[in-house]
């Protein structure tokens, strides 16, 4: 057993390590390391360059998420953009001046959106007619 | 301390060795061995030695061209640290560790007269692979291949004193893992 360091050192020096490289190993490890270093030297891509580096794989890949949002956005508009046109409200114009109606256009789009919907019913109604038979007043 | 005319221009083909393949083989060839070596010393096995120092060489070819070093011992280095990773992650198999240890334990058995052992280097690398993979990179580097403190501070990136004072706590520690490797193979005999 050793008692310290140099003693250690003496018997490390007598020991009989086969360490002897394999030249056919060597040689071709060297052919493999030349060809790797060469294949380095070639123009790298424009998308090699993006994922080679940390920060720009990240922006990439933000940018990637912010495009696919933005088509999602695009197709189905969010509730707050869409037209409060009086026909998501009711659809017969004697519907359209219910009360409840009436309401539920006030809340999508205050009073402009009422106006619309009164004035889109009375459209639909078509003209008053100037003689109104006895029977119907009654 | 002057530098003489062969590490000039051992330091000039590490510059070049970054964008001319014929430099990079020329340290190839120097620095082959040495690291092969290094690999035997820390694996035992002389095939696993030669898939790590592939493995060493490779990682070398494809980043000398962003290696900031310029001179040789830079470059030895960056070398050895890069073979310290590679063997330290070949070692964090256990199954490949207990591989090394039955080889090692294999190569044991005819060194035994008369109820003594003699320390050979199959125990002495089974009582070094039971210490921590730091502690065994640095015992590789300072009796193995004879690298000083600084040297070795510079390869696992600790102070020279850092290095000094725990050699002399894993030379402690090798000691009990030699002396039970020692009872074992006496209890065997």
């Amino acid at each position: 057993m050793f008692k310290n360091e140099n003693d250690f050192k003496k018997i490390v020096s007598q020991l009989n390590i086969d360490n002897k490289p394999n030249d056919a190993h060597r040689e071709n490890l060297r052919r493999k390391i030349l060809s790797a270093f060469s294949k380095g030297q070639q123009p790298k891509t424009t998308w090699q360059s993006i994922i080679k580096n940390p920060i720009t794989k990240l922006a990439a890949a933000a940018v990637i998420i912010i495009a696919v949002g933005l088509f999602l956005v695009h197709r189905s508009p969010p509730e707050q953009t869409r037209d409060h046109s009086t026909t998501e409200v009711a659809k017969a114009p004697a519907k359209m001046l219910t009360l409840g109606s009436t309401t539920m256009a006030y809340r999508r789009g205050g009073m402009d959106a009422v106006e619309k919907q009164i004035e889109k019913a009375f459209t639909m109604l078509g003209p008053r007619t100037t003689n109104i038979p006895f029977e119907d007043l009654i | 301390m002057a530098k003489t005319d062969n590490q000039i221009d051992i330091d000039d083909l590490v510059l070049r060795a970054r964008t001319e393949a014929d430099a990079l083989g020329r340290l190839y060839e120097l620095y082959y061995e040495r690291i092969f070596r290094f690999c035997v010393y820390r694996l035992f096995s002389k095939d696993a030695a030669e898939d790590v120092t592939s493995t060493v060489f490779l990682a070398v070819a494809k980043s000398i061209r962003t290696f900031p070093g310029r001179t040789e011992e830079d470059f030895r280095n960056w070398l050895y640290a890069i073979a310290t990773k590679q063997t330290n992650a070949y070692l964090r198999k256990t199954s490949r560790r207990n591989q090394l240890l039955q080889c090692a334990a294999a190569s044991m058995t005819d060194n035994c007269t008369d109820h003594s052992v003699e320390l050979d280097w199959p125990m002495l690398y089974a009582a070094i692979l039971k210490l921590k993979p730091k502690y065994q990179t640095i015992i590789t580097l300072r009796f193995f291949e004879n690298l000083d403190f600084e040297q070795i501070g510079k390869i696992i990136n600790a102070r020279p004193s850092t290095v000094r004072v725990t050699l002399h706590r894993v030379l402690k520690k090798l000691r009990t893992h030699l002396q039970t490797v020692i009872d074992g193979e006496k209890q065997n005999v």
